[in-house]
């Protein structure tokens, strides 16, 4: 699965690929080089998601794109276009990505695109309004064109690398590309109401973005607790949990498990689904109470995620013995 | 001395900007390191009434540290200042060249010396984050050298220190378990109660602070800074729940190794018990912690009564 990140000069491309991927500390981003070439950054933490993040140089213009470019993007399943909200006026990039959308759909029809409206943070969109402002704005100006030239509509996001925004933005555009993810959504709603669970993530342990979650809203504040107790549950395994010379990975283990209970009557259950991935659930403490049926119907859960991504691993085989 | 047996006079000094202000913020006003770059200078003397252990109280002089202020404190505020003190904590900014901070840190010493001999000094050499990894223990060792060689042949212990990571959460500590009048008492209760449980280690961290108080090992472990490490841990994710308006209550952490449980203890305490013997049940060890709950509320107590 191959995602494009495109966008003008220093919009953040690279800066967002390092702090998701590669444990980058976001004040860190202001000192790396301009990306020069293509770069690639593989994403395969478990057995069940494998994905390739393709970062484009912010100097690649679609207009001279050369055959090595055009093979990259027509294996895109999807296209992120990055654009500096602080950096206004918007015209000049939005008609880039205008370009790059009437291009890329010309070859590559299954192409999705999304947007970030990216550095969403600092003095200039303080409140909610202003930044809900920005994107009303940016959809405004591509409206027109996108009915006229009846390119695909793409979606909007407003992102920052100083918060979890850009993790939950990441989130929702894997589980876009991601179609076996609508089957798991549906076993973590069953989950959800047969156990009397308020919420439930399935997350990726290394980079903290989910792979699947029921269906009601996400809230960033419920979002950041959970990745916040995966931090606890990691940090404290990699102190009491590991043997002799073993690394983090082996800290996570399939027997980890974890119990946080809060004074608000909320009680956090972590436990392990697959390598480096875990279930969160956010549960009353009172529906609590019967733990051992949580863990039963995780354990089934655990045997249906399993059986999806081995289906869906069948099912590009044989697309690829095809072709 | 006049001064109440229960109230500890705590003197924090050091140059403007070694730090002295965004330490104590963390340690016991639940800042994020981060948010302490937003603190300005100390005008004068800022005292505050700690309230540690449930009854003992710490009086804690954050002493400003511009020039101005300096002058004052070795002449016109000599006495009420360097009086009836228990604990100096001096702290250097490692990053700083200035000569006058050792000056000041000698007249600091010299005026303890005269005012209250029984004081025990502590030196935090600060911001060790800023110098890079491979010059850190060299460049730690000439300037405890230095603090040494000015210290007029008092004993003063040292440590190495940074908001960023859990070398804080040791220093403080240890400065506040000097100050406990029995700890001993503390230990070897809590040495019957990990037998008892026929846990790994258990430990006892302060409520509020999430310092550690005391502790029990009945298994050697291969990393010995893992306590402020919890403490570093757990304190960030006490942070990370206020924002989610909650406090945590009790966690439970366990693979396939071990099993830890941190509860609430008693008033002032929360306790941490590691175990990895999985042959032990985790709703026993629970059932014990309850137990000895009430046990520990007078033992805590009496811990911080001198004798």
């Amino acid at each position: 699965m191959q995602i494009a990140l495109l966008g003008t000069k220093k919009v953040g491309k690279s800066s967002i690929l390092k702090v998701v991927f590669q444990k980058m500390s976001p004040n860190e981003t202001l000192f790396i080089d301009s990306t020069s070439r293509i770069e690639e950054i593989k994403v395969e933490n478990n057995p069940y998601t494998k994905y390739t993040f393709v970062d484009f140089p912010g100097s690649f213009e679609v207009s001279q794109i050369n055959t090595q470019d055009r093979k990259i993007l027509s294996k895109c399943a999807m296209i992120i276009y990055v654009l500096d909200a602080q950096d206004q006026p918007y015209n000049k990039p939005l008609e880039k990505f205008i370009n790059i959308i009437t291009e890329v759909h010309s070859f590559n029809p299954d192409c999705m695109f999304e947007m970030f409206i990216h550095k969403i943070d600092g003095d200039m969109f303080v409140t909610e309004d202003l930044k809900l402002e920005a994107q009303n704005g940016v959809s405004f100006l591509l409206k027109s064109d996108i009915q006229e030239r009846k390119l695909p509509e793409p979606g909007y996001f407003l992102t920052s690398i100083y918060d979890l925004s850009i993790f939950e933005a990441l989130s929702k555009i894997l589980i876009k590309v991601s179609p076996q993810v609508n089957y798991i959504q549906n076993m973590l709603d069953n989950l959800m109401n047969y156990c009397r669970i308020d919420k439930v993530y399935l997350f990726d342990v290394i980079n903290k973005l989910y792979i699947a979650t029921d269906s009601t809203p996400v809230d960033l504040i419920s979002y950041e607790l959970c990745a916040d107790m995966i931090d606890v549950v990691i940090d404290v395994s990699c102190i009491y949990g590991i043997t002799g010379n073993d690394n983090m990975t082996s800290a996570f283990d399939r027997k980890s498990t974890s119990v946080i209970k809060l004074d608000s009557g909320l009680t956090l259950y972590l436990r392990e689904i697959e390598h480096m991935l875990a279930l969160v659930c956010l549960v009353k403490e009172d529906n609590f109470d019967r733990q051992n049926l949580i863990d039963y119907n995780i354990d089934i859960f655990k045997d249906g995620v399993k059986q999806i991504f081995q289906a869906h691993e069948k099912l590009l085989k044989s697309e690829e013995n095809k072709t | 001395m006049e001064e109440n047996d229960s109230n500890r006079k705590v003197l924090l000094m050091g140059k403007n900007g070694a730090g002295k202000t965004s330490m104590r913020s963390i340690i016991f006003a639940n800042f994020l390191p981060k948010d302490t770059m937003r603190l300005g200078f100390t005008i004068a003397i800022n005292e505050s009434r700690i309230r540690f252990l449930g009854t003992l109280c710490l009086a804690l002089w954050d002493c400003g540290g511009q020039d101005h202020f300096m002058q004052h404190y070795f002449e016109s505020q000599r006495d009420t200042l360097f009086r009836s003190v228990q604990v100096l904590i001096y702290v250097f900014d490692i990053k700083s060249d200035d000569q006058r901070d050792m000056k000041y840190y000698k007249s600091c010493v010299e005026a303890i010396k005269e005012h209250s001999p029984t004081a025990r000094i502590f030196v935090l050499i600060h911001k060790m984050d800023l110098i890079p990894l491979e010059k850190r223990s060299e460049t730690y060792s000439k300037k405890e050298r230095e603090v040494y060689q000015n210290s007029e042949n008092l004993s003063v212990v040292c440590f190495a220190t940074s908001i960023w990571d859990e070398t804080l959460y040791l220093a403080w500590s240890k400065i506040v378990n000097y100050m406990i009048p029995n700890s001993e008492m503390l230990s070897q209760s809590l040495k019957k109660f990990c037998v008892a449980c026929e846990a790994d280690e258990v430990v006892l961290f302060e409520k509020s602070t999430f310092l550690v108080i005391s502790s029990y090992s009945a298994k050697e472990h291969r990393d010995t800074h893992r306590f402020e490490k919890i403490s570093n841990i757990i304190k960030l994710f006490k942070l990370s729940c206020s924002k989610a308006a909650a406090r945590f209550k009790s966690m439970t952490v366990a693979n396939s190794n071990f099993c830890a449980f941190i509860d609430e203890f008693t008033s002032s305490t929360y306790i941490m018990l590691v175990s990895s013997d999985s042959s032990v049940q985790p709703a026993l060890t629970q059932m014990n912690i309850g137990i000895a709950k009430k046990h520990f509320e007078g033992i805590v107590k009496a811990s911080t009564v001198s004798q």
